[in-house]
């Protein structure tokens, strides 16, 4: 089992988009795969076609004290789901108290898992440095096979990456992805070009096109493989998981 | 190319040395230049870029920056 981790240094980038949508990617190209939601919005599960109002998920059942076994979904597509569940403002000060001494308590259940029948695990943790508990974060960063940072070719991103403490941070030993790039847009194109030079060590040279697809496939609870197939972003996803996979090809599982 | 030797034109000799980039291609010194114009060409994109590379050799002044720069 290949453990990828993804995520980005504020929110809004799209990493739970990615992460649903590279896992469906992934599944089509007949491997086995289980995405989790290590953010508390609990976006994710809608992607795999979760009822909106579902409540169970692996933090709400830490949060309650009690085991998350019972809480993964699986997708039409054979795909699995495990939420963050949900959580009000209370019960994210009691899962951060019921975590403080167990800063391993996410990466804990990847190694749970690895029993399981399972070729990629995918973590979807959009925001570690804002979020919840940084100290998870380190301790996926230190399992996971590869990390996979999501960005937008936009002045924000670039400011972060390249001008700012926590980009530095978060830019060891990951890579850079840049999701929904509008290349009609001069600015976007522009930044592509300036950022493949002076991140070239970290940028890979695949991107995720801007596509009105998918956040379609989103309002239908879908993945752009199920709902748009056809798609430029579906064919981004393709390849991003070809390249995935031949990235982890020489990981030892 | 005369004599196995490379002849480079006045006019490109004159780029290279503009950019001091003796063994550069030219495909490499046609990319610089227009890196150079894009970084030129967004003001906060100039201010950021010179901030991180902490020189500003090829951002002549502040009047420089939004002043459109091609």
């Amino acid at each position: 089992m290949k453990v990828i981790l993804l995520h980005s240094i504020g929110g809004g980038n799209g990493v739970t988009t990615v992460t649903a949508n590279l896992a469906a990617a992934l599944q089509g190209l007949g491997h086995r795969c289980l995405a989790i939601d290590c953010t508390p919005d609990n976006l994710l599960a809608l992607h795999f076609g979760v009822a909106s109002d579902a409540v169970d998920g692996w933090a709400r059942s830490a949060s309650l004290s009690q085991s998350w076994e019972e809480c993964g979904f699986e997708a039409m597509d054979g795909g699995r789901v495990l939420p963050f569940g949900m959580l009000d403002v209370e019960s994210l000060a009691t899962l951060r108290r019921n975590l403080a001494d167990k800063p391993k308590h996410i990466a804990d259940i990847c190694h749970a898992l690895s029993g399981e029948p399972l070729d990629y695990l995918l973590l979807d943790f959009s925001a570690p440095l804002t979020g919840y508990c940084s100290a998870q974060f380190s301790a996926l960063k230190d399992l996971a096979d590869y990390s996979l940072l999501i960005a937008r070719a936009d002045l924000q991103s670039y400011r972060l990456l390249v001008s700012h403490p926590l980009g530095q941070q978060l830019l060891t030993d990951c890579d850079i992805l840049l999701n929904a790039v509008k290349t009609e847009n001069e600015l976007q194109r522009d930044l592509l070009l300036v950022m493949r030079r002076e991140l070239e060590h970290h940028l890979i040279s695949n991107i995720i096109h801007h596509d009105a697809a998918v956040p379609e496939a989103f309002a239908h609870l879908q993945t752009l493989n199920s709902y748009a197939p056809n798609s430029a972003a579906a064919l981004d996803f393709y390849l991003l998981a070809v390249w995935c996979v031949n990235k982890l090809a020489k990981v030892p599982s | 190319m005369v004599d196995g030797q490379r002849k480079l034109s006045e006019d490109v000799r004159a780029i290279y040395r503009a950019y001091a980039l003796k063994d550069r291609q030219y495909v490499e010194v046609v990319e610089l230049h227009r890196y150079q114009q894009i970084i030129r060409r967004w003001p906060l994109l100039a201010e950021l870029h010179s901030k991180a590379n902490g020189a500003s050799w090829f951002i002549g002044s502040n009047s420089n920056i939004g002043a459109g720069g091609e």
